[in-house]
């Protein structure tokens, strides 16, 4: 339906508002510009200089490599020359303006307008492009675009800046001569490939290996699959191009698994397998506020309960008195059981409330062990208070130590343990029992 | 339906072993979960509107579906039972009648021929060195539920894996796979289905399932692919990087949809507030050049 706005008149533009400050720029960059262009032409380059000047910074390892990009585009790998070795060649080829400007900034429509230029002051050939740069993120190289609103000021900033220098890239390559471009494209590589380390090929291939695995864990196996060809017999080429591959990643135009992609092999499928993963955590119950986010595991390949059938039985330490007389809902799926009494209606429907079931599920020995340690340094000693304690942490009731997940187990020994170390631990316990019940109730109230 | 499940709800993310395929596709969570397949129905250039639509109405059963399901059963042993229609197809009065009696009990109805073909493929599967080994019995436990609850945007996802092995391989990965059957399983084809029905963003959802849940860190997503024609030809795949990548991707747009239109308890269709202006496709163009 129409509304008014939709009949509104259409908006008249206004000028924007322009400072006294941007006036004097105005006219500043003006003045700058002749003064420019006129002190090339009585400082013509000397391109003898500029020649022997590129090759002596071409030859430099630190800015070989940087010289390149590489990434992935629609399963195709595009490389070329960087802003920053071009940035460079203008500098030293001389009488060369560049840089971007932020023209204009909106941050309610979310997009900035952005000018690239380089010049030749001499030559007078300009190539300029003026782009608007969207606040988004685009979370994809190609295809399907995900566009992630910016609303931090420096990752607006970051986009801007990240995008103009694309559009300078180009507006340099336009400006400087292409074979002053290519000849240092080539003095790059040749620098990559014989460094003058002082090192043999051999140990420079060692050498790489052990970057690769320890700046991106990738092994042998990856680097020899990504380029194509045994450790053994890599060239000082291959060597260059992973050093550029090592370059992009560590820019974030590509991605560790894209250029080293670990392959699936039938080996590693009918190979030699791995206790189990620690079949499962789960997370406390109910509605609440994700609780303390994803808990990382403590440690990866636990060798705890493989995914058999037998609990790997927590124990119900000390347990004085009457063994829990309630069955614990690790045992099939309860039929009639009404849900228990925390949980919100939910649903008009009968409904059963169907746990994770599973021994992995359960914390282990070590875990109960602990958390009764440090409750009892925080003088809850009984059973049922430790049951108490530990159900208000995690947002549900605990029957016994069995209904303990390993997860939830993780995550209240850490808060425990940061209880303990507090001044006064009882009265921290105390405190944040109470929170917990009031945010329970509250949370309780609002996920109806 | 005689097998009327029982009502469930779930309220603590966690691995689900016995939920049946009604109970987990009848979304048990309370307050409403994302699977990988809602997922799809959600992306552009879906509008929103027909993921709402369908979650309350969900598609009848298809033939095509059934025997797949059938597939399915005896590969990975478990599903809803069989019920075997001594007919060459469902032309006849009597054939339809059993295949409704069967949707009725709860039951996959089948074709006697196409019985005949499934027990092949399931035998076929257990010879293949690979795929033998992947749903080898007693090596994993077939159709488990997950769910989990998204850190970016807390919305409730949940994938049911085909297969959850009890192992990790020697790599450290959890190497997840899920069973497929397709007329022709060859290079391209498959390629072409990845595309067509999002088969990277059910990669990626599964693999973010396991990693939510800290089943494993790394996760190796495997395909196995396998044709209904005889010799029921096996290809198992991984997808490459570009794959994965934009499926990963596709489930966060997903997601934010998804967060987006529950927040705001509106699921647009097309756009009624422009009318579309809409061209021929790039190709048509192109034709319609040559041709004038």
């Amino acid at each position: 339906m129409s509304t008014t706005l939709d009949l509104a008149p259409p908006a008249v533009p206004v000028a924007p508002r322009i400072s006294q400050g941007t006036t004097i720029e105005q006219s500043r960059a003006v003045a700058e510009v002749q003064a420019a262009a006129i002190m090339a032409r009585q400082f013509p380059r000397d391109e003898q200089r500029a020649i022997r000047t590129m090759q002596e910074a071409c030859a430099r390892p630190s800015l070989a490599k940087i010289a390149f990009y590489r990434y992935r585009r629609g399963g195709e790998v595009v490389t070329g020359p960087t802003v920053k070795l071009l940035q460079e060649l203008a500098r030293i080829w001389g009488n060369v303006a560049f840089g971007i400007h932020e023209l204009s900034i909106d941050h309610t429509v979310g997009e900035s307008e952005m000018l690239a230029y380089a010049w030749d002051l001499e030559g007078n050939t300009r190539s300029s492009q003026t782009t608007i740069v969207q606040h988004v993120r685009d979370k994809n190289v190609d295809g399907t675009k995900v566009a992630e609103r910016l609303v931090d000021r420096r990752d607006v900033y970051e986009a801007n800046t990240n995008n103009a220098a694309r559009r300078l890239r180009e507006a340099l390559r336009r400006v400087l001569p292409g074979w002053f471009v290519e000849e240092a494209e080539e003095r790059c590589r040749h620098t990559l490939e014989n460094p003058g380390d002082g090192l043999t090929l051999a140990q420079r291939v060692a050498k790489v290996l052990r970057g690769l695995e320890n700046g991106f864990n990738v092994d042998r196996v990856r680097a020899e699959a990504h380029v194509g060809k045994p450790a053994g017999e890599w060239t000082a080429w291959d060597l260059a191009q992973l050093t550029i591959t090592a370059e992009s990643i560590k820019r974030g135009d590509l991605r560790v698994d894209e250029a080293f992609p670990l392959r699936a092999t039938r080996a590693e499928v009918t190979g030699a397998t791995t206790p189990a993963p620690a079949v499962q955590q789960a997370a406390p119950n109910t509605p609440a506020p994700v609780p303390v986010a994803a808990p990382e595991q403590p440690a990866a390949p636990t060798p705890a309960a493989p995914v058999a059938q037998q609990p790997a039985a927590p124990i119900e330490e000390p347990a004085p008195a009457a063994p829990p007389a309630p069955v614990t809902e690790d045992v099939p799926p309860p039929v009639d059981e009404p849900p228990a009494p925390e949980e919100p209606p939910a649903r008009q429907q009968p409904a059963a409330d169907t746990r994770p079931t599973g021994s992995a599920l359960a914390a282990t020995r070590q875990q109960v062990n602990r958390l009764a340690a440090q409750l009892s340094s925080l003088q809850v000693t009984s059973r049922e208070a430790r049951l108490d304690v530990l159900g208000t942490l995690i947002g549900h009731r605990l029957v016994s130590s069995n209904d303990l997940t390993r997860a939830e187990a993780t995550t209240v020994i850490d808060l425990l343990e940061r209880i303990c170390a507090a001044p006064e631990p009882a009265r921290a316990l105390d405190q944040l029992l109470v929170e917990m019940t009031e945010a329970a109730d509250t949370g309780t109230e609002g996920g109806a | 339906m005689t097998a009327v499940a029982e009502r469930v709800v779930i309220t603590r993310p966690g691995v689900y072993p016995d939920l049946t395929d009604e109970q987990y596709h009848g979304d048990p969570v309370p307050d409403g979960s994302l699977s990988s397949s809602g997922a799809k129905l959600l992306l552009p250039p879906n509008p929103p509107a027909l993921y709402h639509w369908r979650r309350r109405n969900p598609e009848p059963p298809r033939a095509v579906f059934d025997f797949g399901k059938a597939a399915h059963k005896l590969v990975l042993g478990t599903g809803p039972e069989l019920a075997v229609v001594d007919a060459p197809d469902w032309r006849t009065a009597k054939a339809r009648a059993a295949r409704a009696a069967a949707y009725e009990a709860g039951h996959v109805p089948v074709l006697a021929h196409e019985h005949a073909e499934v027990l092949g493929m399931a035998d076929a599967i257990r010879r293949h060195p690979v795929a033998g080994r992947l749903f080898e019995p007693g090596a994993g436990a077939a159709e488990q539920s997950l769910f989990w609850i998204d850190d970016d945007t807390g919305v409730w996802r949940r994938a049911r894996l085909d297969w959850l092995p009890h192992r990790i391989s020697s790599r450290g990965r959890l190497i997840i796979p899920d069973y497929k059957t397709c007329d022709s399983a060859d290079r391209d084809a498959v390629s072409k289905a990845v595309e067509r029905y999002r088969y990277h963003l059910q990669a990626a959802w599964y693999s973010e399932a396991a990693q939510a849940l800290g089943l494993a860190e790394q996760v190796l997503f495997l395909f196995v692919f396998q044709e209904r024609k005889a010799p029921h030809l096996i290809h198992v795949v991984e997808l490459g990087a570009l794959a994965l990548r934009t499926g990963h991707d596709l489930s966060r747009q997903a997601l934010a949809i998804y967060a987006e239109c529950t927040a705001a308890a509106h699921w647009p269709g097309y756009s009624a507030d422009e009318i579309g202006l809409v061209d021929l496709p790039p190709w048509a163009r192109t034709t319609e050049r040559m041709t004038w």
